[in-house]
Protein backbone atom coordinates (compact mmCIF):
# COMPACT_ATOMS: atom_id res chain seq x y z
CA UNK A 1 0.00 0.00 0.00
CA UNK A 2 0.89 3.32 0.61
CA UNK A 3 4.09 4.10 2.79
CA UNK A 4 3.42 7.74 2.58
CA UNK A 5 0.57 9.45 4.08
CA UNK A 6 -0.58 13.33 4.77
CA UNK A 7 -0.71 15.36 8.15
CA UNK A 8 -3.12 17.73 8.01
CA UNK A 9 -2.60 21.38 9.62
CA UNK A 10 -5.52 23.28 8.75
CA UNK A 11 -7.55 25.30 6.57
CA UNK A 12 -7.00 28.05 4.61
CA UNK A 13 -9.28 30.01 2.43
CA UNK A 14 -7.71 29.67 -1.45
CA UNK A 15 -7.32 33.11 -2.12
CA UNK A 16 -4.86 32.83 1.14
CA UNK A 17 -2.75 30.61 -0.02
CA UNK A 18 -0.14 32.29 -2.02
CA UNK A 19 0.62 34.54 1.31
CA UNK A 20 1.03 31.09 3.64
CA UNK A 21 3.33 29.44 0.84
CA UNK A 22 5.40 32.71 1.48
CA UNK A 23 5.90 31.63 4.79
CA UNK A 24 9.42 30.19 5.64
CA UNK A 25 7.68 28.21 8.86
CA UNK A 26 5.22 26.90 5.56
CA UNK A 27 8.34 25.91 3.66
CA UNK A 28 11.11 24.58 6.57
CA UNK A 29 7.78 22.05 7.21
CA UNK A 30 7.20 20.58 4.10
CA UNK A 31 3.89 21.96 4.10
CA UNK A 32 2.01 21.88 1.03
CA UNK A 33 -1.65 23.36 0.14
CA UNK A 34 -4.91 21.26 -1.25
CA UNK A 35 -7.49 23.49 -2.54
CA UNK A 36 -11.36 22.49 -3.61
CA UNK A 37 -13.46 25.54 -4.80
CA UNK A 38 -12.88 28.86 -1.79
CA UNK A 39 -10.73 26.27 0.56
CA UNK A 40 -7.53 24.76 1.11
CA UNK A 41 -6.17 22.32 2.92
CA UNK A 42 -2.44 22.70 4.46
CA UNK A 43 -0.95 19.33 4.40
CA UNK A 44 2.53 17.93 4.55
CA UNK A 45 4.13 14.34 3.60
CA UNK A 46 4.46 11.91 6.38
CA UNK A 47 6.00 8.56 7.01
CA UNK A 48 2.69 6.78 9.16
CA UNK A 49 4.96 4.08 10.23
CA UNK A 50 7.20 6.47 12.16
CA UNK A 51 5.91 6.94 15.97
CA UNK A 52 4.22 10.52 16.23
CA UNK A 53 4.02 12.35 19.30
CA UNK A 54 8.03 14.02 19.66
CA UNK A 55 9.05 17.99 20.47
CA UNK A 56 9.44 18.18 17.55
CA UNK A 57 6.08 17.21 16.07
CA UNK A 58 4.35 19.51 18.70
CA UNK A 59 6.43 22.15 17.90
CA UNK A 60 5.88 21.97 13.67
CA UNK A 61 1.97 22.11 14.51
CA UNK A 62 2.12 25.04 16.81
CA UNK A 63 4.96 26.77 14.48
CA UNK A 64 2.85 26.12 11.37
CA UNK A 65 -0.08 27.37 12.39
CA UNK A 66 0.95 30.47 14.56
CA UNK A 67 3.19 31.67 11.51
CA UNK A 68 0.10 31.63 9.67
CA UNK A 69 -2.21 33.54 12.19
CA UNK A 70 0.92 35.86 13.05
CA UNK A 71 0.56 37.32 9.49
CA UNK A 72 -3.29 37.91 9.46
CA UNK A 73 -3.82 34.62 7.51
CA UNK A 74 -7.41 32.98 9.41
CA UNK A 75 -6.19 29.31 9.46
CA UNK A 76 -8.62 26.75 10.99
CA UNK A 77 -6.41 24.46 13.34
CA UNK A 78 -6.91 20.57 13.27
CA UNK A 79 -5.98 18.66 15.85
CA UNK A 80 -2.59 17.62 16.07
CA UNK A 81 -2.09 13.81 14.82
CA UNK A 82 -4.37 13.96 12.26
CA UNK A 83 -3.28 12.05 8.77
CA UNK A 84 -4.95 11.33 5.90
CA UNK A 85 -3.88 8.72 3.86
CA UNK A 86 -3.58 10.58 0.20
CA UNK A 87 -4.71 13.39 -1.18
CA UNK A 88 -7.52 12.59 -2.73
CA UNK A 89 -9.30 12.01 0.38
CA UNK A 90 -7.93 15.36 1.53
CA UNK A 91 -9.88 16.79 -1.84
CA UNK A 92 -12.57 14.93 -2.08
CA UNK A 93 -13.51 13.84 1.44
CA UNK A 94 -12.46 16.16 3.81
CA UNK A 95 -13.03 19.16 1.87
CA UNK A 96 -15.01 18.90 -0.52
CA UNK A 97 -18.17 17.25 1.48
CA UNK A 98 -17.56 20.16 4.10
CA UNK A 99 -16.92 23.18 2.13
CA UNK A 100 -19.33 25.57 2.89
CA UNK A 101 -18.57 25.02 6.24
CA UNK A 102 -14.83 25.34 5.96
CA UNK A 103 -15.63 28.85 4.38
CA UNK A 104 -17.66 30.14 6.73
CA UNK A 105 -15.40 29.26 9.29
CA UNK A 106 -12.59 30.37 8.10
CA UNK A 107 -14.44 33.57 6.88
CA UNK A 108 -15.37 34.10 10.89
CA UNK A 109 -12.00 33.65 12.20
CA UNK A 110 -10.75 36.58 9.24
CA UNK A 111 -9.69 39.73 11.30
CA UNK A 112 -9.49 37.65 14.68
CA UNK A 113 -6.64 36.17 16.86
CA UNK A 114 -6.54 34.05 20.14
CA UNK A 115 -4.85 34.82 23.01
CA UNK A 116 -4.33 32.52 25.61
CA UNK A 117 -4.11 33.61 29.30
CA UNK A 118 -2.27 31.14 31.75
CA UNK A 119 -2.90 32.16 35.61
CA UNK A 120 -1.02 30.74 38.66
CA UNK A 121 -0.97 31.28 42.07
CA UNK A 122 1.41 32.06 44.22
CA UNK A 123 1.08 29.35 46.63
CA UNK A 124 2.01 30.82 49.72
CA UNK A 125 0.25 33.92 49.19
CA UNK A 126 -3.35 32.22 48.48
CA UNK A 127 -2.24 29.22 51.04
CA UNK A 128 -1.55 31.89 53.54
CA UNK A 129 -5.04 33.20 52.68
CA UNK A 130 -7.14 29.91 52.92
CA UNK A 131 -5.42 29.10 56.52
CA UNK A 132 -6.34 32.42 57.46
CA UNK A 133 -10.08 32.42 56.17
CA UNK A 134 -11.06 28.78 58.01
CA UNK A 135 -10.75 28.58 61.74
CA UNK A 136 -10.93 24.64 60.90
CA UNK A 137 -7.78 24.93 58.51
CA UNK A 138 -5.86 27.16 60.71
CA UNK A 139 -6.58 24.17 63.34
CA UNK A 140 -5.78 20.91 61.64
CA UNK A 141 -2.53 22.93 60.58
CA UNK A 142 -1.37 23.84 63.49
CA UNK A 143 -2.13 20.25 65.13
CA UNK A 144 -0.15 18.49 62.24
CA UNK A 145 2.58 21.21 61.04
CA UNK A 146 4.80 20.01 63.92
CA UNK A 147 3.97 16.73 64.00
CA UNK A 148 5.98 13.94 61.69
CA UNK A 149 4.50 13.59 58.19
CA UNK A 150 3.01 10.16 58.60
CA UNK A 151 1.61 10.91 61.89
CA UNK A 152 -2.10 11.90 62.36
CA UNK A 153 -2.94 10.89 59.24
CA UNK A 154 -6.56 11.94 59.09
CA UNK A 155 -6.17 15.23 60.25
CA UNK A 156 -3.96 15.58 57.42
CA UNK A 157 -6.27 13.56 54.69
CA UNK A 158 -8.89 16.13 56.29
CA UNK A 159 -6.76 19.32 55.99
CA UNK A 160 -6.06 18.50 52.35
CA UNK A 161 -9.55 18.28 51.55
CA UNK A 162 -10.38 21.19 53.18
CA UNK A 163 -7.82 23.25 51.22
CA UNK A 164 -8.66 21.36 48.30
CA UNK A 165 -12.18 22.53 48.27
CA UNK A 166 -11.55 26.34 49.78
CA UNK A 167 -9.18 26.67 46.81
CA UNK A 168 -12.04 25.35 44.50
CA UNK A 169 -14.34 28.48 46.18
CA UNK A 170 -11.19 31.09 45.66
CA UNK A 171 -10.82 29.97 41.81
CA UNK A 172 -14.24 30.35 40.98
CA UNK A 173 -14.22 33.99 42.06
CA UNK A 174 -11.20 34.64 40.58
CA UNK A 175 -11.74 33.34 37.21
CA UNK A 176 -14.17 36.18 37.41
CA UNK A 177 -11.81 38.63 38.25
CA UNK A 178 -9.84 37.26 35.16
CA UNK A 179 -12.19 37.61 32.62
CA UNK A 180 -14.37 40.33 33.91
CA UNK A 181 -12.01 42.88 32.61
CA UNK A 182 -11.28 41.08 29.42
CA UNK A 183 -14.81 39.98 27.83
CA UNK A 184 -15.13 43.47 26.91
CA UNK A 185 -12.22 42.93 24.12
CA UNK A 186 -12.94 39.62 22.98
CA UNK A 187 -15.48 38.05 21.00
CA UNK A 188 -15.46 34.69 22.60
CA UNK A 189 -14.28 33.37 25.58
CA UNK A 190 -13.04 29.72 27.11
CA UNK A 191 -12.60 29.23 30.61
CA UNK A 192 -10.12 25.79 32.03
CA UNK A 193 -10.49 25.61 35.59
CA UNK A 194 -7.07 25.17 36.87
CA UNK A 195 -5.77 22.12 39.77
CA UNK A 196 -3.76 21.36 42.45
CA UNK A 197 -2.40 24.34 44.90
CA UNK A 198 -1.04 26.76 42.09
CA UNK A 199 -3.40 26.42 39.19
CA UNK A 200 -5.86 29.43 38.67
CA UNK A 201 -7.45 29.24 35.37
CA UNK A 202 -6.23 29.22 31.38
CA UNK A 203 -8.45 31.47 29.15
CA UNK A 204 -8.52 31.44 25.49
CA UNK A 205 -9.99 34.52 24.19
CA UNK A 206 -10.98 35.31 20.85
CA UNK A 207 -10.14 39.05 20.23
CA UNK A 208 -10.20 41.42 16.84
CA UNK A 209 -7.73 42.81 15.66
CA UNK A 210 -8.79 46.26 16.52
CA UNK A 211 -9.34 45.66 19.93
CA UNK A 212 -5.65 43.60 20.68
CA UNK A 213 -4.66 46.97 22.20
CA UNK A 214 -6.98 47.81 24.28
CA UNK A 215 -6.87 43.79 25.27
CA UNK A 216 -3.30 43.81 25.97
CA UNK A 217 -3.71 46.67 28.14
CA UNK A 218 -6.19 45.17 30.47
CA UNK A 219 -3.96 42.04 30.49
CA UNK A 220 -1.71 44.46 31.97
CA UNK A 221 -3.40 45.98 34.28
CA UNK A 222 -4.38 43.03 35.51
CA UNK A 223 -1.48 41.76 36.06
CA UNK A 224 -0.26 44.62 38.04
CA UNK A 225 -3.47 44.71 39.94
CA UNK A 226 -3.34 40.66 41.12
CA UNK A 227 0.40 40.43 41.19
CA UNK A 228 0.86 39.72 44.67
CA UNK A 229 -1.66 36.37 44.36
CA UNK A 230 -1.44 35.56 40.87
CA UNK A 231 0.90 34.93 38.17
CA UNK A 232 -0.08 35.93 34.74
CA UNK A 233 1.66 34.97 31.58
CA UNK A 234 -0.19 35.83 28.14
CA UNK A 235 0.64 33.91 24.61
CA UNK A 236 -0.70 35.51 21.70
CA UNK A 237 -1.64 36.56 18.72
CA UNK A 238 -2.17 32.80 18.25
CA UNK A 239 -3.95 30.68 15.80
CA UNK A 240 -7.83 29.87 17.03
CA UNK A 241 -6.91 26.60 18.46
CA UNK A 242 -10.41 27.27 21.41
CA UNK A 243 -12.61 28.07 18.91
CA UNK A 244 -13.13 25.57 16.32
CA UNK A 245 -14.40 23.09 18.16
CA UNK A 246 -18.09 22.87 16.97
CA UNK A 247 -20.65 24.87 15.45
CA UNK A 248 -19.36 28.10 16.63
CA UNK A 249 -22.25 30.12 18.03
CA UNK A 250 -20.12 33.39 17.60
CA UNK A 251 -19.52 33.04 14.23
CA UNK A 252 -23.29 33.56 13.54
CA UNK B 1 5.89 41.31 15.21
CA UNK B 2 6.11 38.95 18.12
CA UNK B 3 9.63 39.99 19.20
CA UNK B 4 11.97 38.37 21.98
CA UNK B 5 12.12 41.08 24.62
CA UNK B 6 9.12 42.01 26.37
CA UNK B 7 7.68 45.34 26.36
CA UNK B 8 5.71 46.38 28.81
CA UNK B 9 3.89 49.71 29.07
CA UNK B 10 2.80 49.30 32.64
CA UNK B 11 4.77 47.45 35.81
CA UNK B 12 5.87 44.89 33.71
CA UNK B 13 3.43 42.03 35.57
CA UNK B 14 2.46 40.46 32.78
CA UNK B 15 4.66 37.71 31.20
CA UNK B 16 4.72 37.12 27.29
CA UNK B 17 6.72 34.48 27.12
CA UNK B 18 8.02 34.66 23.34
CA UNK B 19 9.01 31.67 21.91
CA UNK B 20 6.93 30.01 24.66
CA UNK B 21 8.06 26.45 26.18
CA UNK B 22 7.51 22.92 25.30
CA UNK B 23 4.93 22.79 28.41
CA UNK B 24 2.71 25.82 26.85
CA UNK B 25 2.98 24.01 23.24
CA UNK B 26 1.27 21.33 24.72
CA UNK B 27 -1.75 22.70 26.28
CA UNK B 28 -2.26 24.80 23.72
CA UNK B 29 -2.68 22.07 20.79
CA UNK B 30 -3.52 19.22 22.66
CA UNK B 31 -7.39 18.28 22.78
CA UNK B 32 -7.59 21.37 20.75
CA UNK B 33 -8.78 22.03 17.03
CA UNK B 34 -10.79 20.49 14.53
CA UNK B 35 -11.64 17.04 15.63
CA UNK B 36 -11.22 15.78 11.44
CA UNK B 37 -13.06 12.24 12.05
CA UNK B 38 -16.16 13.70 12.24
CA UNK B 39 -15.93 14.79 9.12
CA UNK B 40 -14.53 12.56 6.83
CA UNK B 41 -15.91 9.36 5.12
CA UNK B 42 -12.46 7.61 4.79
CA UNK B 43 -10.55 6.47 8.01
CA UNK B 44 -7.36 8.70 9.42
CA UNK B 45 -4.44 6.77 9.63
CA UNK B 46 -3.37 5.04 12.58
CA UNK B 47 -0.46 6.39 13.14
CA UNK B 48 1.78 5.69 16.43
CA UNK B 49 0.93 8.47 18.81
CA UNK B 50 2.95 8.51 21.77
CA UNK B 51 0.83 8.66 24.62
CA UNK B 52 0.82 12.18 26.28
CA UNK B 53 -0.30 11.29 29.96
CA UNK B 54 -0.93 14.95 30.98
CA UNK B 55 -4.70 15.03 31.65
CA UNK B 56 -5.62 12.89 34.73
CA UNK B 57 -6.95 14.31 37.91
CA UNK B 58 -6.72 12.07 40.72
CA UNK B 59 -8.91 13.11 43.55
CA UNK B 60 -7.64 10.69 46.35
CA UNK B 61 -6.42 10.20 49.57
CA UNK B 62 -3.10 10.85 47.54
CA UNK B 63 -4.24 14.43 46.42
CA UNK B 64 -5.29 15.75 49.53
CA UNK B 65 -2.06 14.91 51.52
CA UNK B 66 -0.06 16.43 49.08
CA UNK B 67 -2.44 19.57 49.87
CA UNK B 68 -1.98 19.45 53.13
CA UNK B 69 1.72 19.25 52.95
CA UNK B 70 1.47 22.30 50.89
CA UNK B 71 -0.42 24.00 53.39
CA UNK B 72 1.97 22.90 55.90
CA UNK B 73 5.22 24.35 54.58
CA UNK B 74 3.70 27.73 55.15
CA UNK B 75 5.84 28.63 57.97
CA UNK B 76 3.15 30.03 60.18
CA UNK B 77 3.47 28.22 63.08
CA UNK B 78 4.97 30.21 65.42
CA UNK B 79 4.37 30.42 69.35
CA UNK B 80 2.78 33.38 69.24
CA UNK B 81 1.22 33.65 65.79
CA UNK B 82 3.08 35.75 63.15
CA UNK B 83 1.80 38.45 61.58
CA UNK B 84 -0.01 36.52 57.82
CA UNK B 85 1.24 39.70 55.81
CA UNK B 86 4.35 39.37 56.79
CA UNK B 87 4.30 36.18 56.01
CA UNK B 88 2.62 36.69 52.64
CA UNK B 89 4.86 39.68 50.81
CA UNK B 90 7.84 37.56 52.12
CA UNK B 91 7.28 34.18 50.51
CA UNK B 92 5.23 35.42 47.17
CA UNK B 93 8.02 35.16 45.37
CA UNK B 94 8.92 31.78 45.96
CA UNK B 95 5.52 30.23 45.51
CA UNK B 96 5.87 29.29 42.00
CA UNK B 97 9.59 27.87 42.34
CA UNK B 98 10.12 24.66 41.65
CA UNK B 99 6.70 23.89 40.17
CA UNK B 100 6.65 21.74 36.54
CA UNK B 101 3.17 21.39 35.62
CA UNK B 102 1.78 18.44 34.89
CA UNK B 103 1.98 19.13 31.22
CA UNK B 104 6.16 19.14 31.25
CA UNK B 105 6.33 15.98 33.08
CA UNK B 106 3.48 14.45 30.69
CA UNK B 107 5.22 15.49 27.91
CA UNK B 108 8.87 14.35 29.23
CA UNK B 109 7.40 11.13 29.97
CA UNK B 110 6.54 10.88 25.88
CA UNK B 111 9.64 12.56 24.14
CA UNK B 112 12.21 11.55 26.21
CA UNK B 113 11.28 7.74 27.71
CA UNK B 114 10.21 8.91 31.06
CA UNK B 115 12.01 10.49 33.58
CA UNK B 116 10.14 8.72 36.77
CA UNK B 117 12.01 10.22 39.22
CA UNK B 118 9.71 13.40 39.27
CA UNK B 119 6.75 11.66 38.53
CA UNK B 120 7.28 10.58 42.10
CA UNK B 121 6.94 14.03 43.60
CA UNK B 122 3.93 15.03 41.53
CA UNK B 123 1.31 13.44 40.15
CA UNK B 124 1.03 14.37 36.09
CA UNK B 125 -2.67 16.18 36.17
CA UNK B 126 -4.75 19.03 34.61
CA UNK B 127 -8.40 20.08 34.52
CA UNK B 128 -11.27 18.17 34.17
CA UNK B 129 -13.89 20.65 34.65
CA UNK B 130 -14.20 23.13 31.83
CA UNK B 131 -16.38 25.92 32.25
CA UNK B 132 -18.75 27.85 28.83
CA UNK B 133 -17.70 25.63 26.69
CA UNK B 134 -19.13 22.92 24.45
CA UNK B 135 -17.79 19.57 24.87
CA UNK B 136 -17.31 18.25 21.42
CA UNK B 137 -19.58 14.94 20.69
CA UNK B 138 -17.41 12.00 19.85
Amino acid sequence: MTDQAWYVYGIVAADDVASVDDLSVVSTNGVESVTYDDVAALVAPIDPSRSFGRRADLVAHSDVLNGIAAVGVPVVPVAFGSVLGDLSDVRNSFLADNADYWAQLVAGLRGRAQYTLRATYREQAVLAEVVRANPEITRLHELTATSPDDADIGARVRLGELVAHALDDLRARDIDQLTGPLMPHAEAHRVTVGTGTDGLADAAFLVDDGQRDAFESAAEELAERLHERVRLRLLGPLAAFDFVQQEPAWAS
Amino acid sequence: MTIATQESRRGGYLERPAPSGLADVVELILDKGLVIDLYVRVSLVGIEILTIDARIVVASVDTYLRFAEATNRLDLYERGGKDLTEVVEGASESGAKGKTSGAIEGVKKAVKGGDDDEEKRRPAKKSASRQRRKEPSS
